[in-house]
């Protein structure tokens, strides 16, 4: 007996591992996994803030914008440049490459209209507030607002006046860069600059996932979770076992929950510090970020109402949680999103799962931190098959790419 | 203690109302705010007791280790004798200890019950919702973090962790980190009708939504309705909010905020979200004037 015990185990996890078991769900597994198929997607919230989130005509003209060179300093940087619709609007880069080395990594922006706050810190509140950032940033596209508006009164005037009813006074702007601007003019740039973000917005709006191996395994298994076959056919034991790894054990779906894979929430996941010697505060420095930025929700350009300004109003500014913590990422595609973390600091999915499965403690600075970072994350025990069949499921999460959407290609 | 208590009794059954100025209800709350009172006193006395059987301990250890020391004779026997009187002593202190401190939970819970039907009769238009706060929606998906340490010291990992508190479906395959290891205590008092801490106010509160449950991951409102003990509405109170879910050791994503004062004593709270189902601690600190007190409430979403 005592030599067939070891037999027996064997053979019964074989039996269960052997695919019987495996593809076996109950009606409350199948309930479960559908909040977390692209199905189960709510429509995009509500934009109070943009009043042409949903007008086609602005998406057009954000559409254009999105992919201009013209709009950067060496006339070579286009959003597009950094969130390349081929590479699901990333870049495949640690930090991106504009006129200089961005601090952190080009997240993509499927799925991003659903999140309340943007970057990796959240230092913005909109996607129309987000899309100003990079534009100015001297080591992105490197514009002054003055050359942003005059870029707009250049190329894009007919779409603009079209698109907002009215040129927002481009025609008080200088010709040239360089003399000192009156309140008005400074007003006048705003408007234009919070027009051009609009756009830009209307435009991400749009794009859309296409449903992914595992929404497809989803939907299997709501017309007849009985066929074996069929559910095969769409994700392997492997796969399978990795996705009961990643709603269980190993904890993955805690953070990394709903049709997007996301609580857009803020952790720290103690990944490793990029730069020691300037830490990255994470949310810590986006609240303090927002609480100055001249374009949230409640500021003079936003079409919002304050009572409609919710999140802003209600912003948690305090609490060790926002040191050193970091936006939870969507998974989808995230097989092909490579490398990982706010600053790109992990280059593999196997290098993610090690990390997870042995995690270190945040870097802590007394110098340089407010307060000894939150640490959210338990070592996980898994073994290297089952942190592989992991980073097999993850593989499942990926849609294929629209390449037939124009939205997803430079306009014609 | 028990006569005040029959008078009080017998002032309840009274047809007329004690507080001939005030309504019914009002004289229930200063009714159940006397007792209360009262069942502090019995608290006090029960620990009293306690303390008294503590210190006839240890008098009876020194007196032990003094017996060992004696040799046999006239003395050893004599302290020999005390020894046993104070040993049977003790038992009897801390008999009357639990009996006091039984005595002071009942009445306590008599006393909140009373408080509660005067106040709910005096804050009726007002309220909605009289059992728990309950989450939307029969679906709870854990969102948020997963962390059960409440220190990042490698020693200290995993040291509340008590696995599941079976709020996964039966005949769930997968096993999904629902609740685990937030150690959510069984008999967690859930009820938002509550006392305060220093026990000045009693309060309620209910979420301002259609059918007055609470949203996941959405910012709502709330209604805070304050009271003092003797029915009067506690207005003017500058209020402070803090929420946090024990087992997670993190607050709410957002920080709420009393946006304004209905009427008289009844709070509009704003900016209300929680991001994860669980257990969580919302506690109001209330101040007006030279009342400061804090009244908290459990929640299980």
């Amino acid at each position: 007996m005592k030599r067939l015990l070891p037999l027996l185990v064997a053979w019964c996890s074989l039996a269960f591992a052997g695919g019987e078991e495996i593809y076996r769900f109950t009606p409350s597994d199948i309930h479960f996994l559908e909040r977390f198929s692209l199905q189960a997607l709510p429509p995009l919230p509500p934009a109070p803030d943009n009043g042409v989130a949903d007008d086609p005509r602005a998406a057009a003209l954000g559409h254009r914008l999105f992919f201009d060179t013209r709009l950067s300093a060496n006339g070579q940087v286009a959003c597009a440049s950094c969130h390349q619709p081929q590479k699901y609007f990333t870049d495949g880069l640690p930090r991106s490459r504009a006129l200089g080395i961005t601090r952190r990594n080009a997240p993509t922006i499927l799925g991003a209209g659903h999140s309340p706050w943007l970057f990796w810190d959240g230092r913005k509140d909109s996607l129309w507030s987000q899309a100003l950032g990079p534009l100015q940033d001297p080591g992105e596209h490197g514009l002054a607002p003055l050359e942003v508006a005059q870029l707009i009164r250049r190329y894009y005037r007919g779409e603009f006046e079209q698109v907002f009813g009215d040129s927002a006074g481009l025609d008080r702007l200088p010709k040239r860069s360089g003399g000192r601007l009156s309140r008005r003019q400074r007003a006048v740039l705003n408007r234009v600059l919070s027009r051009v973000g609009k756009s830009i917005m209307a435009y991400e709006r749009r794009l859309q996932l296409r449903p992914a191996r595992f929404d497809r395994f989803v939907a299997q298994l709501q017309r007849d979770s009985g066929d074996r076959g069929a559910l095969a056919t769409l994700m392997t034991e492997g796969e399978v076992a990795g996705m009961r790894l990643f709603m269980g054990r190993a904890n993955c779906a805690s953070c990394h929950n709903g049709p997007l894979f996301t609580n857009y929430e803020f952790h720290n996941i103690g990944a490793p510090e990029p730069d020691p010697a300037q830490v990255d505060l994470g949310r810590y420095g986006g609240v303090a970020a927002l609480e100055k930025d001249g374009f949230t929700c409640l500021s003079p350009w936003s079409d919002a109402g304050a009572e409609d300004c919710l999140e802003m109003r209600f912003l948690k500014k305090q609490g060790p949680e926002l040191v050193g913590a970091f936006k939870t990422p969507t998974l989808r595609n995230v097989a092909h999103t490579a490398p990982y973390m706010q600053s790109g600091q992990l280059a593999t999915l196997e290098q993610v799962l090690a990390h997870y499965n042995n995690p270190t403690p945040p870097y802590y600075d007394r110098e340089q931190h407010p307060s000894r970072p939150h640490f959210d994350i338990l070592p996980l025990g898994l073994s290297e098959e089952q942190m592989g069949q992991v980073i097999a499921f993850l593989e499942t999460l990926t849609s294929p790419l629209s390449e037939d959407d124009p939205l997803w290609r430079a306009p014609e | 203690m028990q006569p005040r208590f029959i008078v009080l009794t017998a002032a309840l059954l009274l047809p007329t109302p004690l507080f001939a100025d005030e309504s019914p209800s009002r004289s229930l709350m200063a009714l159940g705010g006397e007792m209360l009172r009262s069942a502090e006193g019995l608290q006090a006395e029960s620990v009293t007791a306690i303390r008294h059987g503590n210190s006839l301990r240890k008098t009876l250890n020194q007196l032990r280790v003094k017996l060992r020391s004696l040799p046999e004779g006239e003395e050893r026997a004599a302290l020999g004798e005390t020894i046993d009187l104070f040993a049977g002593e003790i038992p009897r202190w801390q008999q009357q200890a639990a009996s006091l401190r039984e005595r002071g939970l009942s009445e306590r819970q008599r006393a909140l019950a009373l408080l509660e039907v005067g106040y709910r009769e005096i804050w009726q238009p007002h309220i909605r919702l009289s059992g728990p706060l309950q989450l939307d929606g029969s679906d709870s998906l854990t969102s948020g973090h997963n962390a059960r340490i409440r220190s990042v010291h490698p020693s200290k990992l995993n040291m509340n962790v008590v696995p599941g508190d079976g709020a996964t479906p039966a005949d769930m395959s997968l096993a999904v980190p629902a609740a685990s290891g937030q150690n959510i205590p069984g008999e967690l008092d859930l009820r938002s009708f509550q006392i305060s801490r220093e026990l000045a106010v009693f309060a309620h509160v209910e979420p301002e939504t259609g059918n007055s449950r609470v949203p996941l991951n959405e910012i709502h409102s709330w209604k805070l309705m304050l009271s003092r003990l003797d029915g009067e509405p506690l207005g003017d109170a500058e209020i402070e909010i803090e929420g946090h879910m024990p087992g997670h050791v993190h607050g709410l994503p957002t920080q709420p905020r009393v946006t304004g004062e209905v009427e008289p004593g009844v709070y509009r709270v704003q900016g209300v979200k929680f991001q994860m189902t669980g257990w969580w601690v919302m506690t109001f600190k209330v101040s007006a004037g030279p009342l400061d007190d804090a009244v908290t409430f459990n929640i299980r979403l």
